[in-house]
C-alpha cells in the first residue's frame, strides 16, 4: 500500500523514542526527518500532473465542442435565409457525433435540429413520389413542375436523388422544348 | 375504458402523466428523453430481424415482442447509421414505460391519445411523431393479437 509515512504515524514514532528514553525537556522528541520520500513526492506530483491535465484536456474538448456547435448553428441561421445550405447543416451536425463532450443541451439542440432535417427529407421524397405518379401517368408537364417548383436542399438519399436528377433533366428537356415552340411560333406567323 | 385500466397501469400512466406536468422548461420534455434512452439497454442483435422493424420511422427502430401466456414483454432498440437517434430511442423507451410487462387487456385499456394529453407531441418533429405513433399502433397490434390468443 502506498503511504506517504512509510507505514508509520509520526506519533507511533515519538512513541518509540520516548520509550527508547529519547526526550527533550522530559517531552518525546518530535521526529525531523522529512515529510515524505522523494519517490511520495513524483507520485503526487504525477498525481497533480494528471488532474491539471485531465481538466485542461476537458476545457480543451468543451471549448471545441462549443466552437463546432456554433458553426453548425451560424450555418442554420444561414440555411433560414438559403434553404439550400440545409444539406450543409446536416453534414455539419453529423460531423458532431464525433465530438468526445456534448452537453445535454446541446444534444437536445442537435437531436432536434437533425430531426428537422430529417422532416424536409421526408417532405422532398413526397414530392418525390408525387412526380413519380405523374410521370406515371404520363403527364411530364406535371412531374417537371413539382421538381422545379422545389427550392430547398436537395437531401434525397443516393437511390432517390438519381430519380430525381432524372426528373430534374426531364424538366429541362420539358422547358427546352417549349421554349423551341414559342421561338418557332412568330416564324410560323 | 378508463375504469377497465388496471392499478399497476394507472400507477405507471400518473407517474408519467406528473413527470410531464412538472416540466417548467421545454427543453425538460427532450432532456427526460435523453435519459430515458441512455438508460435504455439495447437487444441482441440475434434478434433484429425485418420483420420486427417498425415501419414509418426515421430510424430503424426495432420492437420485438414475447408473450409468456400473461404478459407481454417488449425489447426495443433503434439503430441510425452513422448518428444516433436519441430522441427515437427514448420515445421507445417512453412507450415501454408504459406498456412493457403487462397483460395485452391492460394495453388495450388504454387510450393511445394518452401520449398526446400529456403534451408529448407538442414540439416533436412530424417524422418523430409518426414514427412514434407507428410504434404504439404496433404495440396495440401485438395486444391484440396476443389477448385473441389467449381467449382460444
Amino acid at each position: 500500500m502506498f503511504s506517504f509515512l512509510n507505514g508509520k504515524s509520526p506519533f507511533d514514532e515519538a512513541e518509540e523514542r520516548l520509550e527508547a528514553g529519547e526526550t527533550v525537556n522530559g517531552k518525546p522528541k518530535l521526529p525531523t526527518g522529512p515529510i515524505m520520500g522523494w519517490q511520495d513526492g513524483v507520485f503526487l506530483l504525477v498525481i497533480i500532473g494528471l488532474i491539471v491535465g485531465g481538466y485542461q484536456y476537458y476545457q480543451y474538448v468543451k471549448r471545441n465542442c462549443a466552437e463546432t456547435f456554433a458553426a453548425c448553428d451560424a450555418l442554420y441561421v444561414a440555411a433560414g435565409q438559403d434553404a439550400s445550405k440545409f444539406a450543409e447543416v446536416e453534414t455539419c451536425y453529423e460531423a458532431t457525433w464525433d465530438l468526445a463532450f456534448v452537453s445535454d443541451t446541446l444534444e437536445v439542440l442537435r437531436q432536434n435540429r437533425l430531426g428537422e432535417i430529417e422532416d424536409m427529407r421526408n417532405a422532398q421524397k413526397d414530392l418525390l413520389a408525387n412526380a413519380n405518379v405523374a410521370l406515371d401517368k404520363g403527364d411530364t408537364a406535371a412531374a417537371a413542375k413539382i421538381v422545379t417548383e422545389y427550392k430547398g436542399a436537395m437531401l434525397l438519399y443516393t437511390g432517390d436523388k438519381s430519380e430525381w436528377d432524372e426528373i430534374v433533366k426531364i424538366a429541362e428537356i420539358q422547358a427546352a422544348k417549349e421554349a423551341a415552340k414559342v421561338a418557332a411560333e412568330p416564324a410560323a406567323e | 375504458m378508463e375504469a377497465a385500466i388496471s392499478e399497476q397501469m394507472n400507477a405507471r400512466l400518473s407517474e408519467i402523466r406528473e413527470k410531464f406536468a412538472g416540466f417548467s422548461d421545454p427543453d425538460d420534455k427532450w432532456k427526460f428523453l435523453l435519459d430515458l434512452a441512455r438508460a435504455h439497454k439495447g437487444m441482441d442483435a440475434a434478434l433484429k430481424a425485418e420483420k420486427f422493424i417498425i415501419q414509418g420511422c426515421a430510424s430503424t427502430m426495432y420492437l420485438v415482442p414475447n408473450f409468456d401466456g400473461a404478459k407481454i414483454h417488449f425489447e426495443m432498440d433503434v439503430e441510425g447509421g452513422t448518428t444516433n437517434p436519441l430522441i427515437s430511442r427514448g420515445l421507445g423507451a417512453l412507450a415501454l414505460k408504459v406498456y412493457n410487462d403487462m397483460a395485452p387487456a391492460d394495453i388495450l385499456a388504454v387510450d393511445p391519445k394518452f401520449f398526446q394529453d400529456i403534451g408529448l407531441n407538442v414540439g416533436l418533429s412530424p417524422t418523430r411523431s409518426n414514427g412514434f405513433a407507428s410504434l404504439v399502433k404496433q404495440i396495440y397490434l401485438y395486444a391484440r393479437v396476443f389477448a385473441a390468443l389467449t381467449k382460444k
